[in-house]
């Protein structure tokens, strides 16, 4: 394993991240990397300022972290974090940044004080952290021009993976045909005005209206802090007359494969996405996906779905209705997603060796 | 990449100019209906009543956690499952025992916490919805009264317009010394006329000539050093006597009593004035000139007799500013009634000779009887009566 050691010392990891929680694109990164540390018997730590309960045995707090000659810091960057930025600092050893991007404030200003704060927040301290790491990687191309343009140089990319991936994927004539029995258009994501559910009901109400009344929209993901938004949303789906919209909010693993396995259509309209896991995730399941061309979702779709350059959404419906009937469209789609999975996302495009081969 | 305005694709074997025309064809369908762009929703948050009472009495259901819940047991070894877990309990009680019960008494602080707020959001609910209900009527009553107001409003000017249709139903506008010039007479015939009534002046030294006209009685009274004013409303009259030298007030005879003491004057004379006036400002004007004249003093209206017929067809019709002619008999009652005392008539200008008749005539019987006719066609054409306080 001298691979993986600086020198003859052996090394420790540690990673640093403001909160990790259950469901979380970036928590699930840092607990991938952890496994797999793991499993190539690496000493390594999660360090977090906020640690959902269900992750006490995952991570450690700040506190707990005891300092020790060589270790080697990955520092997760999303959104601002004070105790756990501070602890980067005094850190003496090799220091990486994994990008995961900042959502534009702007996104906020209207529903949420404490988020329009805090992306603020992290946009002065990521302009602030240029010079303080030895590596830095991001998930996505669209990541990568994002901290070229804070001033940063030699950004690695590489690309996420969900840990969904790793599970099998059934995708059999019979799943294919009770994914049209459904009806089904999905979302998943936070509710956040970024992730613009808004446009899916919109989209929504034409696809209900003119082609299949009985057809129904899920959106999955959480909505903590984002409370008065759902209820606008709910406002503006009551007022669109829609019918079978339901907003799940976040559920369990299994629940998400099912969803995944029981849609009929990945319907994105996010308007900024630093990479789009859930797009993979679609992908992985053989999910037809249609998506706003926003933000790193191209690159992250690459041939597995259709983009949508205009936010036309009658036009939207009317091409969710093709890719519902077109059962050849929608083999060749999942024929590409397969390939894209296989190819792009491939543990060794995205494994954490790739990270380690940077340290080393 | 084939890409095309509105959709695009990474993959190479998807036809997208194919699904485009597709797309075209299906959008037709939705044209005109913009209902998912619309953006007009009035969004708040909201306090739906029912949610948060529904929502309390769920609160008050379940926040009392049963501490010592029945242990429950089944199947195998139902006793010792049940030993061992009265056992844990008792093992743990000292430890989460009072935890508990703090949780417990902060659960019931919040319940009833929020419990009084639900009732203080009712209660000023109830505020909110008396003091919009006020709010509505002011609204209405200020409605109404803008309304009375309005209504009041076109009453009034209604009744302006008709009271001054009333007042100047009567009023006829022209030049009424040059009507006198020429119809009432020369002014040296009125002086004459007027002479016979100085002797009741004799002595008077606060006489005042209401309705002077062209001030002939002035004249007189000058003349006889009798200290006298004059009023008149008519300005060109009140020039041509102030021209003369009197004094003589521009007013209406009216006005000008009222403004005067009581008891001021011991002689006024109306020549030619109360057959303008109706019955309500006679009235008025003789208990205002009783009230004025001192004790003793003496009051003389002239006005046209309406004994004799021809007066009718000339002196009455020709100034159309006459009301009503007086009879001196009902003058002489009025006067009387309102406590004038010595009251005498006077009768004057009598018919020009040349109309008399009856001496043509040689039977003494039909020449009396025509002296009887001419005293009713042609008698005398003014009379005057003399008053005193």
């Amino acid at each position: 394993m001298a691979y993986y050691l600086r020198g003859e010392t052996a090394v420790r990891l540690i990673q640093l991240l403001p909160t990790i929680s259950k469901n979380d694109a970036v928590s699930n990164h840092a607990l991938m990397i952890k496994n797999e540390l793991d499993d190539l018997a690496i000493e390594n730590e999660i360090i977090a300022e906020n640690i959902d309960p269900a992750l006490y045995r995952e991570a450690k707090e700040i506190k707990e972290y005891k300092k020790k000659q060589g270790d080697i810091c990955i520092y997760h960057f999303s959104i601002v974090s004070h105790h756990v930025f501070e602890l980067l600092q005094q850190f003496d050893g090799v220091k990486m940044m994994i990008y995961h991007n900042i959502t534009p404030p702007e996104y906020f200003k209207k529903w949420s004080g404490t988020l329009y704060q805090a992306t603020s927040q992290a946009l002065k301290q990521i302009r602030s952290a240029k010079g303080l790491f030895d590596l830095v990687v991001a998930d996505s191309n669209f990541n990568r021009d994002d901290l070229l343009s804070y001033g940063f140089d030699n950004v690695h990319v590489i690309p996420l993976r969900s840990p969904l991936l790793n599970l099998q994927n059934r995708n059999s004539d019979h799943l294919e045909k009770n994914r049209k029995k459904n009806n089904t258009i999905l979302f998943v994501g936070r509710i956040a005005p970024n992730k613009n559910p808004e446009s899916l009901l919109r989209v929504f109400y034409y696809y209900q209206k003119y082609f299949f009344p009985d057809s129904s929209l899920e959106l999955i993901g959480s909505y903590h802090g984002m409370e008065d938004y759902l209820e606008y949303l709910k406002l503006l789906s009551r007022h669109l007359g829609l019918e079978n919209v339901a907003f799940r909010g976040m559920i369990n693993t299994n629940d998400l494969i099912k969803a995944y396995q029981s849609a009929t259509i990945f319907l994105s309209m996010s308007e900024h996405e630093g990479f789009g896991v859930p797009i993979q995730e679609a992908m992985h399941f053989r999910l037809p996906i249609l998506a706003l061309n926003a933000g790193a979702i191209s690159e992250t779709l690459h041939t597995g779905g259709l983009l949508i350059n205009e936010k036309n959404y009658k036009y939207i419906a009317a091409l969710a209705n093709i890719l519902y009937k077109n059962d050849e469209l929608r083999k060749v789609i999942q024929e590409q997603q397969k390939l894209v999975i296989h190819d792009k996302y491939s543990i060794e495009n995205t494994s954490v060796k790739r990270i380690l081969e940077l340290l080393s | 990449m084939k890409e095309n305005e509105f959709v695009q694709t990474n993959a190479l074997n998807i036809d997208i100019r194919d699904i485009m025309k597709q797309i075209e064809a299906l959008a037709i369908s939705m044209e005109g209906d913009e209902k998912g762009y619309t953006n007009n929703i009035n969004w708040s948050v909201e306090i739906d009543n029912d949610t948060l009472v529904r929502n309390t009495q769920i609160l008050h259901r379940i926040w009392d956690i049963p501490f010592n819940r029945p242990i429950l047991h089944q199947g195998k070894f139902t006793i010792i499952k049940y030993f061992i877990k009265r056992v844990i309990r008792k093992m743990v009680f000292w430890y989460v025992g009072p935890s508990f019960v703090q949780q417990r008494e902060f659960n019931a602080h919040i319940v009833r916490t929020i419990e009084s707020m639900v009732q203080t959001l009712e209660h000023q609910g109830d505020l909110l919805r008396n003091t919009e209900l006020m709010f509505e009527n002011v609204n209405k009553l200020i409605s109404q009264n803008q309304l009375v107001n309005e209504s009041l409003k076109k009453l009034n000017s209604d009744l302006e317009t008709r009271v001054f249709n009333l007042e100047s139903a009567n009023n006829i506008n022209f030049d009424y010394l040059g009507f006198e010039e020429r119809y009432r007479g020369a002014q040296e015939h009125i002086t004459q006329k007027q002479r016979q009534y100085i002797q009741y002046f004799d002595g008077k030294t606060n006489v005042v000539d209401l309705g002077c006209g062209r001030g002939e009685m002035l004249d007189l009274f000058r003349e006889y050093a009798i200290a006298a004013i004059g009023v008149d409303s008519n300005k060109t009259m009140v020039d041509t006597c102030r021209k003369k030298g009197h004094r003589v007030y521009e007013t209406d005879i009216l006005n000008f009593l009222e403004n005067s003491q009581d008891e001021h004057f011991d002689g006024i004379y109306l020549g030619q004035v109360i057959e303008h006036l109706t019955n309500n400002q006679l009235e008025y004007l003789l208990r205002l000139i009783f009230k004025k004249l001192k004790l003793q003093g003496v009051m003389i209206m002239e006005t046209p007799n309406p004994q004799t017929l021809s007066v009718f067809s000339q002196a009455y019709l020709l100034d159309p500013t006459h009301v009503v002619l007086r009879h001196p008999l009902t003058m002489e009652y009025i006067l009387e009634d309102y406590g004038f005392k010595d009251i005498k008539i006077i009768y004057s200008s009598p018919m020009p000779a040349e109309y008399k008749v009856s001496h043509l005539f040689a039977d003494p019987q039909i020449s009396e009887r025509m002296n009887k006719w001419e005293a009713i066609l042609f008698g005398n054409q003014d009379y005057a009566i003399v008053a005193t306080k």
